[in-house]
């Protein structure tokens, strides 16, 4: 009885998230991430399992070739969804001094509190594993040609393989992350780790992200590329274990079918897919049995990991205070008298600056922005990355391009992050010393962005494309994606009339709609510009002046008409409500 | 200079404050006193413009407040009764980031905020997450806050809430000489004592209505009572406090 209280409470705990209103009904939340997670697991298979209809005459070696990408997309994407789930629920997956506080003084033994936090985090898990991949196993038989006579047997064989490696891959993903966890806290103690959990889940994030974002280009040709001959690169990646151990379990189904002769077109194709998947039997075996040791060995990590970290109930953090230094006052200096000019701009500047590295929501729209960009840069970059362009002429327009996608998607999360306020219930702040002039309190937003976040990302790339493009262009891009930034945060704060980071949130509607448009939008547009680009340069350097002129006129015309339309001085509106994110119907009358 | 005319507040239905008049003037310290419940707080925010009234007007030196709250927020300083603050900065980012809205000049900005950290004793904490901070160094962090920009009125709510001894006597020393350079304070608070010594006319509010409006030698001619506190138990008391501890006591200690 007294477990069961404290796995309830522990089971609500993960609703008190930063990214969750605390008036938020959690029956609507449960109901939009759970329906989320069914619909896009559903989609998926569903938009996978047709290929195998609109194919139906297909043989069984082309198909089982086929099946061994799909089965690595879904191992992938159950491992990679299970391993974000468990970096969102970051802070909530182990007791906290909080918990400390209100349950320290009960008389609960520390085991049974231990205990019950396990078993909320394990439910959750187990919930959210099973949810994501009941779609993909129930339509693993229609991922099957129709006239491949597998039958009964078979079907239920290749549903409960599917059922079985995806829950394990999905768990191993979740097992790996809180292994990272616990096993560091285990190492560096809980102060020290306080001190770079921020960090590493930021990165995590983003690592994770893109691997998701990259996963359905990187889920084609698997049996030729990895598994045609076992290589360090087969061994070390840990969906490969799991598509191994699907094809232990249940590779046989389709191996085993009669091969009668195929089209003739068809014919060596067929053979050689056979050849090539039987030719990895022995590698399957291996990979099953890392697949199902590494598992155990998590698990075990995890467990004692998150045993040792249990020996006492944590206490609450106690802050290093922040050192005044000499750069400190040389970079406040800068800000104050060269990057803002009035206080208000000064206030949205530093009060951006405070807000978005150290409040969790903000860092994750952060680092998936940097997520979507850098999977960006790498599907259209590709083996381009490295090559070293010596004439500008025959420059590829993706390589140009890759820094405005970047860019992109960095000032559009930065977007995201400012919509959402710091910390609502303290917004009176505002309401209290507000002085009604937003414009000047979103230029001193802008500029944050723009310095803490653009710059060192231009920074960055600008070393890849001197060494890539030369130092000559790489200036001239360095300039053209500058302008680029300013112009689009510009762009997407115009008609902004909320208070960033202190205003209610409140969605975008329609944002399915306008999202499509705007992604489209975005891409036509870094094309664009990396062409124009290319053409100045190409043309000389009078061009360029030319063309780093223009996008600095666009920008003071997009700045001109914002001002034009804004009033002198607008009136806080702190608690906008929300459209409701479902509809409901009303039936208790 | 501030003026509340038949302020009143209703919550889904239920009316929390209910006309409630009283001025306020220059010099002038009001003690605002009331039960648990009673309205205090409501009456506080609806003066500030934090809380819309559902009836009734203030007045900011004859202006409806409604109509400009902007210009009458930049002459008021509020406590509220509950320190809430962004728990990720320091006291030194969190007053830098009001003085800067209230568009304070920067020098005099850094020399205020230093100098009162100092005198609030709150200066070896400044650079420490307000996360870190107890009940009472938040209150300061608030009270501070409210002074930066040197405001016409002050609206304390409860401001010595969590506060020690010797900050809770600095601030009833404050408040006389802050009214003695003309400011005018409104001072509600539960510590009668402290309302007692420091203020020149007492209000007394229960059940959402003003039941008491006069200096404390006035309150004490017409309700039969020595100290602040005997009125203050005359005015608003439904129940006997000996008796309720002793039924209290009796609930703890029984096993039915």
């Amino acid at each position: 009885m007294r477990e069961r209280l404290l796995v309830r409470l522990f089971l609500l705990r993960f609703f008190e998230h930063d990214l969750v209103s605390p008036d938020a009904d959690r029956r609507e939340i449960l109901s939009v991430v759970g329906g989320g997670l069914v619909a896009a697991s559903l989609f998926v298979s569903t938009l996978l399992a047709l290929r195998y209809q609109f194919n139906n005459f297909e043989p069984p070696g082309l198909t089982q070739v086929q099946s061994i990408d799909d089965r690595f997309f879904f191992v992938s994407a159950s491992m990679l969804v299970m391993a974000l789930l468990a970096v969102a629920l970051w802070d909530a997956l182990a007791l906290d001094a909080r918990d400390a506080s209100v349950l320290g003084i009960l008389p609960i033994p520390r085991g049974v509190v231990v205990r019950s936090k396990f078993v909320a985090v394990a439910l959750v898990a187990v919930t959210t594993d099973a949810a994501w991949n009941l779609a993909p196993t129930l339509m693993r038989v229609v991922a099957v040609p129709l006239k491949l006579p597998i039958g009964l047997k078979g079907a239920l064989t290749l549903t409960l393989a599917q059922g079985v490696v995806t829950l394990a891959a999905g768990a191993f993903g979740f097992l790996a992350v809180l292994a990272l966890r616990e096993g560091l806290t285990a190492v560096v103690g809980q102060q020290r780790f306080r001190a770079i959990s921020s960090a590493l889940q930021a990165a995590l994030l983003v690592v994770l992200t893109s691997g998701l974002l990259l996963l359905p280009g990187s889920s084609t040709g698997v049996s030729r590329t990895w598994l045609a001959h076992e290589s360090l690169a087969t061994r070390a990646l840990p969906p490969l274990w799991f598509v191994g151990l699907h094809e232990s379990l249940a590779g046989s189904v389709l191996d085993r079918l009669p091969r009668t002769r195929p089209e003739n077109y068809l014919l060596v194709a067929e053979r050689n897919a056979t050849n090539l998947y039987r030719q990895g039997w022995p590698l399957y075996r291996r990979l099953a049995k890392v697949a199902v040791w590494s598992l155990v060995v998590f698990s075990l990590l995890t467990v004692t990991a998150c045993m040792w970290n249990a020996r006492r109930l944590p206490t609450p953090a106690v802050r290093r205070r922040r050192q005044w230094r000499r750069t400190d006052r040389a970079w406040r200096f800068i800000v104050a008298r060269f990057l803002t000019t009035t206080s208000v701009q000064r206030a949205g500047f530093w009060f951006t600056l405070q807000t978005l590295p150290r409040r969790v929501t903000h860092r994750v729209l952060l680092a998936s922005g940097a997520a979507v960009g850098l999977s960006l840069i790498l599907i259209t970059v590709r083996e381009r990355l490295v090559t070293i362009q010596a004439d500008v002429a025959s420059i590829p327009i993706a390589v140009l391009a890759a820094q405005s996608l970047l860019l992109s998607a960095v000032v559009t999360g930065f977007r995201r992050a400012i919509q959402l306020p710091a910390e609502l219930h303290a917004s009176s702040t505002f309401s209290l010393a507000w002085n009604g002039n937003l414009q000047q309190y979103l230029s001193g937003v802008k500029r944050a962005g723009l310095v803490a976040f653009v710059l060192p990302l231009l920074a960055v790339l600008f070393v890849w494309h001197a060494a890539v493009l030369g130092v000559r262009v790489a200036l001239v891009h360095f300039a053209t994606g500058l302008a680029f930034s300013m112009l689009l945060m510009q762009t997407l704060l115009v008609g902004y009339r909320r208070v960033p980071l202190a205003s209610a949130y409140v969605p975008s509607q329609d944002l399915k709609f306008r999202g499509v448009l705007y992604v489209t939008a975005l891409a036509v547009i870094c094309a664009a510009l990396a062409w124009i680009e290319r053409t100045a340069l190409a043309a000389g350097p009078a061009y360029v002046v030319v063309l780093e002129i223009a996008l600095v006129g666009v920008i003071a015309g997009v700045k001109v008409f914002d001002r034009s339309h804004a009033t002198s001085t607008t009136a806080l509106q702190l608690h906008e409500e929300p459209v409701l994110p479902t509809q409901r119907l009303n039936l208790a009358g | 200079m501030l003026e509340a005319r038949h302020l009143v507040k209703r919550f889904f239905g239920v009316t929390v404050v209910n006309d409630v008049s009283f001025q306020l003037h220059r010099g002038e310290v009001v003690g605002y006193l009331g039960p648990n419940g009673s309205g205090k707080s409501t009456t506080a925010k609806m003066l500030t413009g934090l809380l819309d009234t559902s009836g009734g007007t203030v007045f900011f030196e004859g202006h409806d407040i409604a109509r400009d709250p902007i210009r009458f927020r930049q002459r008021i300083g509020y406590v509220p009764e509950e320190a809430i603050l962004y728990s990720f900065q320091s006291a030194i980012e969190y007053l830098e980031l009001v003085g800067q809205l209230r568009e304070l000049e920067p020098a005099l900005l850094g020399k205020k905020i230093g100098a009162l950290l100092e005198l609030f004793g709150l200066s070896h904490a400044a650079n420490r997450d307000i996360a870190s901070y107890s009940k009472g160094m938040k209150q300061r962090v608030m009270l501070i806050a409210a002074l930066l920009h040197d405001p016409d009125v002050l609206i304390l709510d409860e401001p010595d809430s969590g506060l020690d001894v010797t900050t809770t006597l600095v601030l009833r020393q404050l408040v006389r000489v802050l009214a003695r350079r003309g400011k005018a304070v409104l001072y509600s608070s539960h510590v009668l004592e402290l309302v007692e010594k420091a203020c020149d006319r007492v209000l007394v509010i229960h059940q959402g209505r003003l039941v008491a409006d006069g200096t404390v030698a006035a309150l004490q001619r017409v309700v039969t009572g020595g100290s602040l506190e005997e009125v203050f138990s005359q005015l608003v008391r439904s129940d006997d406090p000996e008796r309720t501890a002793a039924d209290i006591a009796d609930v703890v200690v029984g096993h039915a």
